[in-house]
């Protein structure tokens, strides 16, 4: 994401290697729970047999692809947003704008992040189950949420760092890459 | 304080942080988080984290990832150019038969994905060039993929009415059914404006108010001769064994969509089954027409992941919203007040409608059903509007927002795929189809019929 000419720093690499790492999880866990939905339907309506896990396991997989791939989502810039007010500032507004926008989802993502992390502590501690059939520890299902924002605020801090730089050095010129074209390649959005 | 005071700060709130560009689904999670500290008490933020938890763990939202992913599937293959083709072959000898060709392969692909700009990127990356090759006016072109694309909302399945059947607890497999028959009214409504449109462009009546229509590029001067170039003729007289030979190659699509409906119908699978299923079969049929290497599975659940954690992040932060919300009874006075205006409910329904629209302007279906239904849900059961018939309508509303600037998304994707084109041609092309829309909800408003006899139909209902 920083320009070109500038070295990142190491942690900006390690944070955008979590990042892509987070995305290939998070997708090769959509492709598992629909095989896991895939096998529960064939043992349900085919051989006849009653399925324990299958339900339970893929909703857990969906969180972790929404929560741990949000952090996927944040370095693509996939985060639907509105930037109609924003575009009408120019310069270094624009930037201290972004930056203060940044700021607002960081903290936004450390208190869920820390109530998350609280919450899976006392289950841990407590060692809770699922109350199911198949009653796995929820220990690891509610561990999703403190990963997921924590990723997420490591790749909010290199974003704002960014916007940070920028502020400082007053170069203001963030080209953003063209909107049309985003949605176009990837015909993301609903 | 009263629910209502309550509400309207939080509303203006929200869309404070949304002026910054945060992103949807973080600007709901500060609002939420911003209101319990400000209007409850400390011991219920600890509910927090459970509810933002608590709002996924539902196997219905599995449906969207598993759409989307069958979506994404047929998206990367050529199967979006042989349901043009089998459109072209069979509508293709009519006044504008490509642009409608287009139009019905939009739909075709909107049966097998739940988005909208995905649909219109699918076919218009295919159709637009076509078009433009066979001197169709800008306007005619343009307007056909931008409207055609909303069809993805409405037409099964649908991540929007995904998210309307989880927000306002209705049966999802029932609204699928509901837009079946209006996806189709709404497909012939377009075809119709496009013959319109046509008719308009080659008589040259009213060059100002149809500017978006007629030719204005200068490699394409001929407007009324669509004959002009040789693939022209050819193309538009298939004939009859040609005409079936294409419809083989799109019979495994429509098998597929055939089967995911009957699925629901027949009430044997929840929609998220019917998307696993489909997304399963999905990728064997590509593979086996289209040939797909592994490293094209993982781009296709890379895309899937970047759609889903979008959708399902803004699901489960509005979620959290909306429990707030209800702790604070802003959805219950807000009901209150409106039943004791005593206005007649159409009055509300346009009242509401309008917000939609105003609304559709600035955000993606996808948050607008998600911020408002949790408030104004109980008002339409309150007035006794039926909560599948208004979904229909809600999305039918929805579709014009994708289709007005300065946030209409397949607007965006037509000017990526020709952007050659001015962007004139494309507004003034695509803007006239906002009426359409508007007409087709005044139709479902006097025929309600058509939203709800096939889901009344359904089995095990």
């Amino acid at each position: 994401m920083s320009e070109p000419g500038r070295r990142k720093s190491l942690f900006t690499r390690v944070v955008e290697w979590l990042s892509e790492a987070s995305g290939y999880v998070s997708g090769a866990l959509i492709l598992a729970s629909m095989l896991v939905v895939c096998y529960g339907v064939l043992l349900r309506y085919f051989l006849g047999a009653s399925t324990i896990w299958q339900t339970e396991l893929a909703i857990y997989f969906l969180m972790f692809a929404a929560f741990v791939g949000g952090a996927y989502g944040l370095k693509h810039d996939d985060h639907v947003h509105i930037d109609l007010v924003v575009n009408r500032f120019s310069g270094r507004t624009r930037v201290a704008i972004r930056l203060f926008a940044a700021v607002l989802g960081l903290s936004l993502i450390l208190v869920v992040g820390v109530i998350g992390a609280v919450l899976w502590w006392e289950t841990t501690v407590a060692g809770r189950r699922s109350g199911t059939a198949w009653n796995p520890p929820l220990s690891y299902p509610y561990f999703i949420v403190p990963l997921g924002m924590g990723l997420i605020a490591l790749q909010y801090l290199v974003i704002a760092a960014e916007l940070f730089g920028k502020l400082r050095s007053g170069d203001t010129d963030d080209r953003k890459p063209d909107e049309a074209e985003e949605v176009l390649d990837e015909g993301r959005q609903i | 304080m009263s629910g209502l005071l309550i509400g309207l700060i939080v509303g203006i709130l929200l869309l404070a942080l949304l002026a910054l560009g945060i992103p949807v689904a973080f600007a709901l999670g500060l609002t939420a988080i911003i209101s319990v500290v400000v209007f409850l008490t400390p011991a219920q933020f600890g509910y927090f984290s459970e509810f933002v938890f608590g709002s996924l763990n539902n196997f219905a939202l599995l449906a969207i990832p598993l759409f989307v992913l069958m979506g994404a599937i047929f998206g990367q293959s050529q199967a979006s150019r042989d349901l043009l083709e089998a459109a072209h072959a069979w509508f293709g000898k009519l006044r504008g038969g490509l642009a409608m060709s287009a139009v019905v392969a939009c739909a075709l692909f909107a049966a097998l994905t739940g988005s909208s700009p995905a649909t219109s990127a699918a076919i218009g990356k295919v159709a637009i060039p076509e078009m433009v090759r066979r001197n169709y006016p800008n306007g005619v072109a343009s307007g056909a993929i931008v409207a055609g694309g909303t069809l993805g909302i409405l037409i099964p399945p649908s991540v929007t009415l995904i998210l309307y059947g989880i927000a306002t607890e209705s049966s999802i497999g029932q609204l699928f059914l509901a837009g079946v028959a209006p996806g189709i009214m709404v497909t012939l409504l377009f075809c119709v404006w496009i013959f319109i449109a046509m008719t308009l462009a080659s008589s040259n009546r009213n060059p100002g108010l149809m500017a978006g229509v007629i030719q204005s590029s200068e490699e394409n001067p001929q407007t009324t001769n669509m004959e002009g170039s040789p693939e022209i003729s050819e193309a538009e007289n298939y004939p009859w064994k040609r005409k079936f030979a294409i419809l083989v190659k799109v019979i495994p699509f429509i098998i597929l969509i055939a089967s995911v409906l009957g699925a629901l119908y027949l009430g044997i699978a929840t929609p998220s089954e019917a998307a696993a299923v489909g997304a399963l079969l999905a990728l064997i049929l590509v593979g086996i027409l289209y040939g797909m290497r592994p490293g094209n599975i993982m781009n296709v659940a890379l895309e899937t992941t970047r759609t889903s954690t979008m959708i399902l992040m803004i699901v489960a932060f509005s979620a959290v919203l909306g429990q707030v919300l209800s702790f604070l009874n802003v959805p219950q006075d807000l009901a209150t007040l409106i039943a004791d205006l005593n206005v007649n409910r159409w009055v509300v329904f346009l009242a509401m409608n309008v917000l939609f629209l105003v609304l559709g302007f600035f955000v993606p279906p996808v948050a607008i059903i998600l911020i408002t239904m949790p408030v104004l849900f109980p008002i339409v059961t309150e007035l006794g509007f039926d909560p599948i018939w208004f979904g229909i309508v809600m999305t039918l509303n929805m579709e014009m927002g994708l289709i007005t600037p300065p946030v209409g998304l397949n607007l965006y994707v037509v000017q990526g795929i020709a952007p050659d084109m001015p962007v004139k041609d494309i507004l003034l092309g695509s803007l006239p189809y906002v009426a359409v829309l508007a007409v087709g909800i005044v139709i479902l408003c006097l025929f309600p019929g058509i939203v709800t006899w096939l889901p009344n139909q359904m089995l095990g209902n």
